[in-house]
């Protein structure tokens, strides 16, 4: 006998129990974990090479935040490569040609990230604008880079990122003398798509900026460890 | 371009919530915010079922619009998303709908000889 049911609404890329589960595991680590989205070569890598240095500073007289961090690229590993120089534990998720990474593709990466030995992990995803918005992957806090020479009405053009973004980083502000990006437009769009956005401009070359990204890293890294 | 995958996925979670059952109705709508085009899903949506195993009867792709709540109490479709609230020109709202790809609406048949 056939038996007609009528299910309720499934909500797809989001309370997903993939990336519910890696939520939990890095819950349990107590371990603080971004999910970092922005263009190819907006800087992340570089960016994140910078944080590690200045988390781990000896000049800064608070303990040193140990990093670790997941690389997601359609294929090779030079940034998995970098970010191990830089002093950091990383894994690197080939996409083969995937244009985002999904809350499956991070649970396989996790297995291999030493989280005990963790205060913040970064999910670096797959350079784009506009695929990764969607998917949770099981990280606290999403936040998007853009750089200068991109342009500043980007938040404008990929509100899809923008309205869910909590942290919007404008990198190499080092370039602003030499590139037509309005700051103040850039800052005024990302408010507009999201009133409680925290806007930070910042350059990792030449270390403008830096400081106060670090100091909202550890602030939310404390915040987070109390909750 | 992920459509292909995002109806993967909407197969498979067809197919954890009721193994071996088919969809009989389907209604996904995709919201304007969410990243997904909704005529490439169209498009590829039978194609998903096919490489999931999925039997799929009618279905149909919905856009919703990207939904806005205003602290000034007013919620409005926010089509142009950069536009201020229109009853108070502000911008402190929360978006409240149209982020997600969401399947409001599914009958699935089962074969239900063994229990029945």
């Amino acid at each position: 006998m056939n038996r007609r049911i009528e299910l309720d609404k499934i909500i797809i890329d989001k309370d997903e129990e993939i990336a519910l589960r890696n939520r939990a595991v890095i819950d349990a680590a107590g371990v603080l974990a971004l999910n970092l989205i922005g263009s190819p070569g907006c800087g992340k890598t570089t960016l994140l090479e910078a944080t590690i240095e200045a988390l781990q500073s000896p000049t800064d007289k608070r303990p040193p935040l140990r990093v670790g961090v997941i690389e997601g690229d359609v294929q090779c590993t030079f940034d998995r490569d970098r970010i191990l120089a830089a002093g950091a534990a990383a894994t690197q998720i080939e996409t083969d040609g995937a244009c985002r990474l999904d809350a499956a593709m991070v649970e396989r990466a996790l297995a291999e990230v030493p989280l005990d030995e963790l205060d913040i992990l970064f999910i670096e995803n797959v350079g784009n604008l506009v695929c990764p918005s969607g998917p949770v992957l099981g990280e606290h806090l999403k936040v998007a880079v853009v750089s200068t020479p991109e342009g500043d009405e980007k938040p404008a053009k990929y509100p899809a990122l923008f309205v869910r973004s909590d942290i919007v980083l404008l990198t190499k502000s080092d370039l602003l003398p030499y590139v037509d990006f309005d700051l103040a437009r850039a800052e005024e769009d990302c408010r507009k798509l999201n009133h409680k956005v925290t806007v930070l401009a910042l350059a990792a070359k030449s270390g403008e900026g830096m400081a106060a990204w670090i100091d909202s890293l550890r602030e939310l890294r404390e915040t987070h460890r109390g909750s | 371009m992920h459509e292909l995958s995002v109806a993967q996925s909407i197969c498979e979670a067809v197919i954890a919530r009721a193994p071996g059952a088919r969809v009989e109705e389907m209604v996904v709508e995709v919201g304007a915010l969410s990243g997904v085009n909704a005529e490439s899903l169209e498009f590829v949506m039978p194609n998903a079922a096919e490489i999931c195993g999925l039997e799929l009867g009618a279905f149909s792709i919905r856009p919703v619009p990207a939904r806005a709540a205003c602290e000034c109490g007013h919620e409005y479709d926010a089509t142009q998303i950069l536009e201020p609230c229109p009853q108070c020109s502000g911008f402190d709202r929360s978006i409240t709908g149209g982020e997600d790809v969401v399947v409001s609406r599914l009958i699935v048949v089962e074969d239900n000889e063994q229990t029945d």
